[in-house]
């Protein structure tokens, strides 16, 4: 039984905990939340708890049993204090048990979030330099506030007071919160668009922060679409932001995509790429994709509306992952993510106010070495399939990312990384998943793995897993090679 | 229609009880709010809040029906 329960009595972890032993388990984690002396910067003195008793237990009942289905756990259980709370105590309690340690860790972190965003449950914290109490992340769209917000920009006559009401009424999608997202994120938020949908399965490194700049050092290996959340919710209170911190894939993207009026890709591989063009396209929401390499920067706007035609007119088939380098092989400044990030922004708002012009039809190009920009028109393939309504959603079927389904064949197969070991900066836990074959060593050799069946070769990005994959075939390897196209820390779902 | 509204933490505050029955022509969760709104002149606009029928979260455009228990969450903090 995956039980959740309120108290308004103080918890007794040893308790709760002997509740969930079994004799197939081999592997508990526990979560305690305690109350903490301060929160953005203020101190807290105490704090109250106030709830939906019968709701708490029903949703978080769903959350449990959501939790077993997706990490196969044996049994979980969790706890929330209702009431007043003293510095300390104990506020939240889970605890996961499991036949292995891999899908308890993953299991309990995930049930937290779900706890947090779900069960109706609001604190109210008192403070020790104010007498006033304040309901916590429950912050008021205040009309006079707003009015001032927006007052520089409703001056333009484009915009106007309609304008800025039609923006607090939209939604739009951002896929990738990184060196693009973060700039487009940051503007599109601060111009007040009602609703801002961020995907990101990523987490934040030390080696985004010179281009990601939603981000700081305290964000470190946090989800990036709830660390973006947060910044975004820090700088413009009066909106909605809705963080999907899970990569797209072509179950989920469908269903994200309801009700956006604009989205916006930043993604930083070529199959999330197409599998977001072509869902785009289907449902007839226009997607702007902005594009780096080193100094360079293309942005695109796909929609039939504009007469240009779509990514497939320009290139039918989705390029084999690693035929032009990522960020982590070739470089990027952040000034030209930036640039690139900051003008995807200034599309969303032409389209969704309608403002005549801007990019259209064209590629705009931009090259922050040199200083030019250009333009090159497009147009449509009379014999590109959206010219006849046709639909693919398809990759070759042993380039394997988080959009390609086969979980099964991702878990079966053994996983090499081919990464340097300066590059191997995650947890232990994680990182003995995998096999090791740093390049800079030479071509590794399947033959001597253990097993016969399949390898993915995993990178930083899946471009040097690509590149291996085709010298080794070259030099006639026997064993069933698959590439993972897709960040290595996309990985951790499959464990 | 005849429905019972329940309200929680500023909500609540501003409307000054945690329950009340209604009788609405309001047909959906969020048409009930934005009557609510321009009566007690909540802050929260409807994007902010969250509907549950019962113990559910439904959508905002969820028909009601007669006797429905609607609460209107504020943003939610436990953890």
């Amino acid at each position: 039984m995956n039980v959740f329960e309120v108290s308004k009595t103080p918890l007794i972890p040893d308790v709760l905990k002997e509740g969930l032993r079994t004799e197939s388990a081999g592997a508990f984690v526990c979560f305690e939340g305690w109350v903490r002396n301060h929160n953005e910067g203020r101190p807290v003195g105490a704090l109250s708890y106030e709830g939906f008793e019968e709701m708490i237990c029903a949703e978080g009942e769903r959350i449990l049993s959501e939790a077993v289905e997706r990490f196969g756990i044996e049994q979980v259980r969790g706890v929330h204090r209702l009431g007043d709370l003293a510095l300390g105590d104990l506020a939240v309690w889970v605890g996961v048990c499991s036949g292995h340690r891999a899908e308890a860790f993953a299991a309990a972190a995930w049930v937290l979030e779900e706890l947090k965003a779900r069960l109706p449950i609001w604190k109210k914290e008192a403070y020790k330099d104010h007498p006033d109490t304040q309901w916590v992340g429950i912050r008021e769209a205040d009309h006079a506030l707003n009015t001032q917000r927006y007052a520089r920009q409703v001056k333009l006559p484009e915009l106007g007071e309609d304008g800025q009401a039609h923006l607090a009424s939209s939604t739009v999608l951002v896929l990738g919160a990184g060196g693009l997202g973060c700039p487009a994120l940051q503007y599109l938020a601060a111009a007040g668009v009602g609703t801002i949908r961020i995907v990101d399965g990523d987490n934040v490194s030390l080696d985004n922060l010179q281009r990601q700049i939603l981000y700081g050092e305290r964000d470190l290996g946090m989800k990036k679409a709830q660390a973006a959340r947060r910044r975004l919710l820090d700088l413009n209170p009066s909106i909605r932001i809705e963080a999907v911190p899970e990569f797209a894939t072509a179950e989920t993207l469908p269903a994200l995509l309801e009700g956006v009026e604009v989205a916006l890709d930043g993604s930083d591989n070529f199959a999330t790429r197409y599998l977001m063009h072509d869902v785009c396209w289907e449902k007839e929401i226009p997607l702007i994709q902005g594009a780096v390499h080193q100094w360079e920067g293309q942005l695109n706007v796909f929609h039939a509306g504009n007469g240009g035609g779509c990514l497939r007119c320009l290139w039918p088939e989705e390029p084999q992952a690693g035929c032009v380098g990522g960020c982590a092989d070739t470089g990027i400044l952040g000034v030209t993510t930036g640039t690139v990030g900051v003008r995807m922004a200034t599309e969303t708002i032409r389209l969704l106010l309608k403002i005549p012009g801007g990019v259209g039809a064209d590629t705009l190009l931009m090259d922050t070495l040199s200083g030019n920009e250009q333009r090159l028109t497009r147009s449509p393939r009379p014999d590109c399939s959206c010219q006849r309504e046709a639909k693919h959603i398809s990759t070759p079927d042993d380039i394997l990312h988080p959009a390609s389904g086969n979980v099964d064949r991702i878990r079966t197969a053994l996983w090499l990384d081919l990464r340097e070991p300066e590059e191997r900066i995650e947890d232990p836990h994680f990182l003995e998943k995998f096999h090791h074959a740093p390049l800079s060593g030479g071509l590794p050799d399947p033959k001597s793995l253990p097993g016969e069946g399949e390898v993915l070769l995993v990178c930083a990005s899946g471009g040097r897993a690509q590149q291996t994959r085709e010298r080794l075939r070259q030099g006639g390897c026997s064993r069933d090679l698959l590439v993972w196209a897709a960040p290595i820390s996309s990985l951790r779902s499959y464990i | 229609m005849k429905i019972t509204v329940r309200y929680f933490a500023s909500l609540r505050e501003q409307r000054g009880c945690a329950e009340e029955l209604l009788e609405t022509d309001a047909g959906t969760a969020e048409a009930v709010y934005q009557v609510l709104r321009s009566k007690y002149g909540f802050t929260l606009t409807p994007e902010q809040v969250k509907f549950a029928v019962g113990t559910a979260y439904v959508p905002p455009d969820d028909a009601l029906s007669e006797g429905d228990e609607l609460t209107i969450l504020p943003p939610v903090s436990g953890g």
